[in-house]
């Protein structure tokens, strides 16, 4: 069971992946809690089993052994349905490669994670239009993805991510994709939405985005090597 | 949430306009062929049914011969009907009035031009004038019917007077029938009718005459008297007729048959051949199906990541299915309803055209049933052939999907 306050929990998960003939162990038995309203950096070099951990935590993918529980029910044994209608609800993404969907608008993106959960139309733009402006970006609520630069592209993620108000952000290295300067503001941006109640889990390789969260858990070859706090 | 779906369906339709637009002439192409065949076959119908009751359901006719569609006049029967089976069918139980006709194809020159075309011999009694002049087929616009004393006489089928010459014939003129002087006493009406509008009608006297013909009559038009129900007369007539010819049931040399029976089996023949060239048609339309379900698949390949994203954004499996399977059907209703605009537009134009040259039995019928019925057939059939690369959508895990450049 997990403890008071742990909103998600890994218990010795285990991830084999077949590629072709060779079997690739991303996660060798993780254990892991993430609390409310913490901010968590996930760092390790690549093929650590960052990104894999990360999935696991946002119930995007599920583990070939051991369980996840999710404020205390394991949700491992969950179909895919219900599995999405959790990340709908509860989590947002925000990817390194921003993952917009290319024929739709800034403010059709937004909208979109509140269609799957069938919120009336007038409702899904009100909100979105108010994210929008968070994100400082209702001015380029009618553009394509291809219009934007990559920090607006990265500020429309980070709007559709809070669009269903989850309680948990998921962001894979955020700012991979972005200049410095650019990078720093959604951190910032990331820091507030954490002041703002947001449980944050972000991977990165970067020491010195890792430095401004609240606790670092450092990954290497499928396996935790060091907490920091 | 529909309306959701559309607008998204509808942006990758928008996208990728090329590729949409190949897949839909496939739909269209078959459903052009089966709505202009459909309509046309139904247009027939509907002509051949009015032409049927103009002349009035009430009618029975008498041919040589088994039943046929042969044309009138045409001498493939063994044992030709003559005035005494005329005068058997006169004396039936239930029959008012009958007539026998005498059609011959016949040399017909005007101003040194030569064309073939039917010759009808029609009594010319007062009863029998009456009878003939009622009918809605043989009314005449310019000029008059049949007088008893009428000997070389003509009353021409509208294409006759006016679509064989170079010029257009007009009462008094004279025109010569298998080498025999003739005058123009009337101009048929044009009805829309390959026979009649073709046909040339002299008394039936004269007929006899020139075709050296004493007592054959080609068909026998008979006429319920009311009260009696046609089939039944029908029935006593074929009686009557077996033993004056002395034939037995089942190997009857004659046909009898009533204008309801006309219009029923000419119907059913209409109705197969319809049916059978719509069925060719279809085959057109599979292939477009065929066609969507090939966009569909390369669809899911491109939109993978698509997937993957809208995945990890709460859709359920069934959202993803739902979405493909409108953009399948999409394509399917695009190209129906093109295709029944189209359909039309041909089916119109080949009205038109054959109008042009007389023929106003190929009719286009238009019938809001008919493209209710396409459009949701056009939608299912989308629909359906989106089905296995919608499964296939659905049920992509989200980390492959997203994994997927």
């Amino acid at each position: 069971m997990a403890k008071k306050g742990a909103i998600i929990e890994l218990r010795d998960v285990w991830k084999t992946y077949q590629m072709g003939a060779t079997t690739v162990q991303a996660l060798r038995g993780i254990s892991l809690q993430i609390f409310e309203d913490e901010f968590v950096a996930v760092q390790g070099p690549s093929g650590s089993g960052k990104s894999t951990s990360v999935n696991m935590i946002g119930c995007l993918d599920l583990p070939t052994k051991g369980s996840i529980f999710l404020d205390g029910k394991d949700i491992s044994k969950l179909s895919e349905s219900e599995l999405a209608q959790i990340r709908g609800r509860r989590i947002g993404f925000v990817f390194q490669q921003f993952n917009l969907i290319p024929t739709l608008s800034a403010i059709e993106n937004v909208m979109l994670p509140m269609t799957f959960q069938g919120v009336p139309f007038e409702k899904r733009r009100e909100r979105a239009e108010n994210l929008l402006k968070l994100v400082d970006m209702d001015d380029r609520a009618n553009h394509r993805p291809s219009e934007l630069s990559g920090g607006e592209q990265q500020r429309i993620a980070i709007a559709r991510a809070l669009v269903n108000d989850p309680e948990v952000v998921l962001a894979d290295e955020p700012t991979g994709n972005l200049d410095s300067k650019t990078g720093a503001m959604i951190m910032d941006f990331l820091k507030k939405l954490n002041k703002e109640g947001k449980t944050i889990v972000m991977v990165t390789h970067d020491n010195n985005l890792a430095r401004k969260a609240e606790r670092v858990i450092f990954l290497k070859d499928g396996e935790i090597v060091k907490h920091l706090s | 949430m529909i309306r959701d779906y559309l607008r998204i369906s509808f942006f990758n339709f928008k996208n990728r306009k090329l590729r949409a637009f190949l897949t839909v002439v496939g739909i269209l192409i078959g459903m052009t062929a089966i709505i202009s065949l459909i309509s046309l076959g139904q247009g027939m119908k509907d002509a051949i049914n009015s032409e049927f009751e103009s002349v009035g359901i009430d009618r029975i006719i008498i041919s040589a011969g088994g039943a046929s569609f042969g044309p009138m006049g045409s001498s493939l029967a063994v044992k030709q009907l003559t005035e005494d089976d005329l005068d058997v069918v006169k004396k039936s139980k239930g029959v008012e009035k009958a007539e026998g006709i005498l059609f011959k194809t016949a040399k017909i020159e005007f101003n040194g031009k030569v064309v073939y075309a039917q010759v009808g011999g029609t009594p010319t009694d007062a009863d029998s004038r009456k009878e003939i002049e009622n009918v809605g087929l043989f009314k005449v616009e310019d000029g008059r019917q049949f007088k008893e004393s009428d000997k070389y006489a003509a009353i021409l089928g509208y294409s006759v007077a006016h679509d064989m010459f170079k010029k257009d014939l007009k009462t008094g003129e004279k025109i010569l029938i298998n080498d025999a002087e003739f005058k123009i006493v009337g101009l048929q009406r044009k009805v829309g009718s390959i026979i009649h509008d073709n046909l040339v009608r002299i008394p039936l006297s004269t007929a006899r005459e020139i075709f050296n013909e004493k007592t054959e009559v080609s068909s026998i038009f008979a006429r319920t008297n009311p009260g009696f129900v046609p089939s039944d007369v029908a029935e006593n007539i074929k009686s009557d007729l077996r033993k004056h010819r002395n034939v037995k049931e089942g190997e009857e040399d004659f046909s009898v048959q009533t204008s309801q029976q006309l219009i029923s089996s000419l119907n059913t023949i209409l109705t197969l051949v319809q049916v059978v060239i719509t069925g060719i048609a279809a085959i057109s339309l599979f292939v477009g199906g065929v066609g969507i379900m090939n966009t569909m698949y390369t669809a899911v390949t491109e939109r993978r990541k698509d997937i993957g994203i809208m995945k990890s954004i709460g859709a359920k499996n069934s959202h993803i299915l739902i979405l493909f399977l409108i953009e399948s059907g999409m394509i399917g209703i695009v190209g129906g309803a093109l295709g029944i605009i189209l359909g039309f537009g041909i089916s119109f134009l080949v009205q038109l055209i054959a109008e042009a040259y007389g023929i106003v039995t190929l009719k286009a019928s238009f019938s809001l049933f008919l493209i209710g019925g396409a459009l949701i057939f056009s939608f299912l059939m989308g629909t359906i052939s989106g089905v296995t690369p919608a499964i296939q959508a659905s049920k992509l895990q989200p980390v492959e999907a997203l994994r997927k450049k």
